[in-house]
């Protein structure tokens, strides 16, 4: 199983260390810039503005560089010729812990580094208060009230983000792991690769019309994307479970 | 106000149009088109439904960058399915799709605001554009363009498209673009003056490549006819001394007729040779004695007909190749050992006509069209990868202002002749 998942490694290496590098880079750069044009209120704000891009992009960070892979071994019957040497079981298992491994990590660290980057990097931010208390009728404080994690987001920012890039992390690797199912059927390369964001896509127009806006996918993925009030564990496990389902 | 459920129908459709304009080749018109417009149209339609009265992206059917993002990987989705091409070929032709809509878009817009029309009117004049550039592709300029993307095509479509992208994403704003009108059209004029140039440059680079592929190809297969008619005819001197000496030593004219028919049988070259080497066009001649070759070894024979000279034919050799190439193809697939195809090359009421005739039961009309649609096949059950050869003999024949030939034929026995007039 071993020589499996190392073997998998190695025929992946070049498009997951690709993917890190160039999604490490664009979340920096994102980080850096996107936050200048927008009135914050704490530093970690930075972070949540900038990652927007990869907030609707996650499906494809998480097959585009691994799931490919077995359709053209299915194409050119690679498949085949490890049965005699292992079986399909191990050799198919190996493959998803690879695809979603790789996909989790590479968005951890995505994640992690464009938190450290708004933490750490970028200078201290000019904090501007929009929201007016109704009960002083003057600018205030609005994180408290409307932020999801408020406390953890105010008082430990760093173990918020770490917290959230490893969630962040695991939704990409079960995006991953729909990516793994359609690889294993679908004679489409496009279903395969665009199947999972063409997925969230839809799970969130179906989701909002049926009014289920907290449970979708997205929602999962970025929890700040919808009121706090309507946040709940659901809105965590729902979107992932479908999406495996 | 148009209302909004039209108003993105007739987006979709501009879409659509421009789908098929750079796939024509590649795509079937069936029902399953229809099935994806109205996959789009829910989609463009349940995205714009939470985005009335705050439209960002006039210039799109999608009011979110998201949603933008979205409507770019459906298209590469959509085409996925109704594009018969390589995967990377499709990404490039979904980029190009992209490439035509926004300068027919951006163009669009433009002529409103210097019109002073209302905005309303956008997709109606999307959509209008997109319909005359069909139109006129599938009439005026079809033979300009080409369906393959070489590598610098590539290049600047991906330029290009991210030029665009980069103004339509940066002019988000409440209903008009930040940009300066003028300046788009600017661009607008700059990239169709470039993009005709590199279509023309490319198409002209394209028919070079092919005459030179296809001499290159055939020109030294007629050598090997020259060559095999040498090595047969080399020892011409010693026949006609042997014929000489059958004439001497005979004992009657009918005696000696006989032996010297049997001496000059080894000598004579075959009707088919004869023609060949006759034939005004070497390129055309060496791809039919390859065929030829091919024939004999399952014991059919290739006869040429031929009443007009082949430089006559209004067609490019490598068009004429292909042609020539199917319907020979076809036709020795359909006969058994020992029967005959018949090429003809013939002017009839002042049109050329090229057909190629093999041995066959009566066909009706019905089943001559459907041969010349995508996908059909007589031999369908062993793969398929077949139906695609009449289909392009119509596709070439079209492009020469030309029409396909099907009839049966009533020669020595029941043939069925199938070809092009030009």
């Amino acid at each position: 199983m071993k020589n499996l998942i190392l073997l998998e490694l190695h025929k992946l290496r070049f498009p997951i260390i690709f993917t890190l590098i160039l999604g490490m880079i664009a979340s920096v750069v994102l980080c850096s810039t996107i936050y200048k044009s927008y009135a914050l209120e704490h530093q970690l704000e930075v972070w949540e503005v900038g990652f927007t891009f990869f907030n609707f992009t996650f499906p494809l960070v998480a097959v585009l560089p691994t799931c490919w892979l077995l359709y053209f071994e299915r194409k050119n019957e690679f498949v085949k010729y490890t049965l005699p040497r292992t079986s399909k079981r191990k050799y198919l298992f190996s493959k998803w812990i690879v695809i979603a491994g790789s996909a989790s990590l590479i968005m951890f660290c995505i994640s992690f580094i464009g938190v450290v980057t708004a933490l750490y990097i970028i200078p201290p931010i000019e904090i501007i208060y929009g929201w007016i208390s109704p009960d002083t009728d003057e600018p205030a404080p609005s994180l408290i009230h409307f932020h999801f994690a408020a406390e953890l987001f105010l008082e430990k920012p760093l173990l918020y983000g770490l917290l959230l890039s490893i969630w962040k992390g695991l939704v990409c690797g079960v995006v991953a792991t729909m990516g793994f199912g359609f690889s294993l059927f679908s004679r489409n390369l496009f279903v395969i690769l665009t199947g999972p964001f063409i997925y969230m896509l839809l799970d969130n127009y179906l989701m909002q019309m049926l009014a289920f806006d907290a449970l979708r996918l997205y929602v999962a993925f970025e929890p700040t994307s919808e009121l706090v009030e309507n946040i709940s564990i659901l809105s965590f496990l729902v979107g992932p479970m479908l999406a495996l389902l | 106000m148009i209302p909004l459920y039209i108003n993105i129908s007739l987006d979709v459709l501009s879409i659509f149009c421009i789908i098929y304009l750079v796939g024509r080749d590649k795509i079937s018109l069936n029902l399953h088109l229809l099935k994806w417009f109205l996959f789009l149209w829910l989609y463009c339609y349940f995205d714009s439904l939470q985005w009335i009265g705050q439209e960002n992206f006039i210039i799109f059917p999608v009011q979110s960058r998201a949603a933008i993002a979205g409507l770019f990987v459906l298209i590469l989705f959509i085409n996925s399915f109704i594009m018969k091409a390589s995967h990377i070929e499709i990404v490039f032709l979904t980029l190009f799709v992209y490439v035509i809509w926004f300068l027919i878009r951006l163009a669009s817009m433009t002529w409103i605001d210097f019109a002073g029309w209302s905005e309303t009117l956008l997709p109606l004049l999307t959509v209008g554009i997109s319909l005359t550039v069909v139109i006129l592709e599938m009439t005026t300029f079809k033979q300009y363009l080409i369906s393959e993307l070489t590598s610098f095509v590539k290049i600047i479509i991906v330029c290009v498209f991210g030029l665009l992208f980069y103004i339509v994403l940066t002019s988000v704003n409440q209903q008009q673009l930040i940009i300066s009108p003028a300046l788009i059209t600017f661009i607008v004029i700059v990239l169709l003056a470039v993009f005709c140039w590199m279509v023309y440059e490319q198409r002209q680079s394209q028919i070079m490549r092919n005459r030179l592929k296809v001499i290159e190809e055939y020109i030294p297969i007629i050598d090997d006819l020259v060559a095999e008619v040498r090595s047969r005819q080399h020892e011409f001197s010693n026949k006609l001394l042997a014929i000489s000496s059958v004439l001497h030593s005979s004992e009657n004219m009918d005696q000696a007729r006989l032996e010297v028919e049997k001496y000059i049988e080894n000598v004579q070259l075959t009707k088919g040779q004869y023609e060949l080497l006759n034939m005004d066009h070497k390129v055309i001649a060496g791809f039919l004695y390859t065929k030829m070759k091919r024939a004999e070894q399952s014991n059919i024979v290739i006869k040429i007909d031929r009443s007009v000279p082949v430089d006559s034919l209004p067609c490019e050799d490598y068009d004429l190749i292909e042609i020539l190439g199917i319907l020979v193809d076809n036709a020795i697939e359909a006969c058994y050992g020992g029967e005959s195809i018949v090429i003809k090359f013939h002017k009839r009421n002042a049109r050329y006509e090229l057909t190629v005739s093999n041995p066959g039961e009566y066909i009706s009309n019905d089943q001559f069209m459907q041969f010349f649609k995508l996908g059909y096949s007589t031999k369908s059950t062993y793969s398929k990868d077949r139906g695609y050869g009449l289909y392009n003999v119509q596709q070439i024949a079209k492009q020469y202002n030309g029409k396909v030939i099907a009839r049966n034929e009533q020669m020595s026995e029941m043939m069925v002749t199938i070809g092009v007039q030009f």
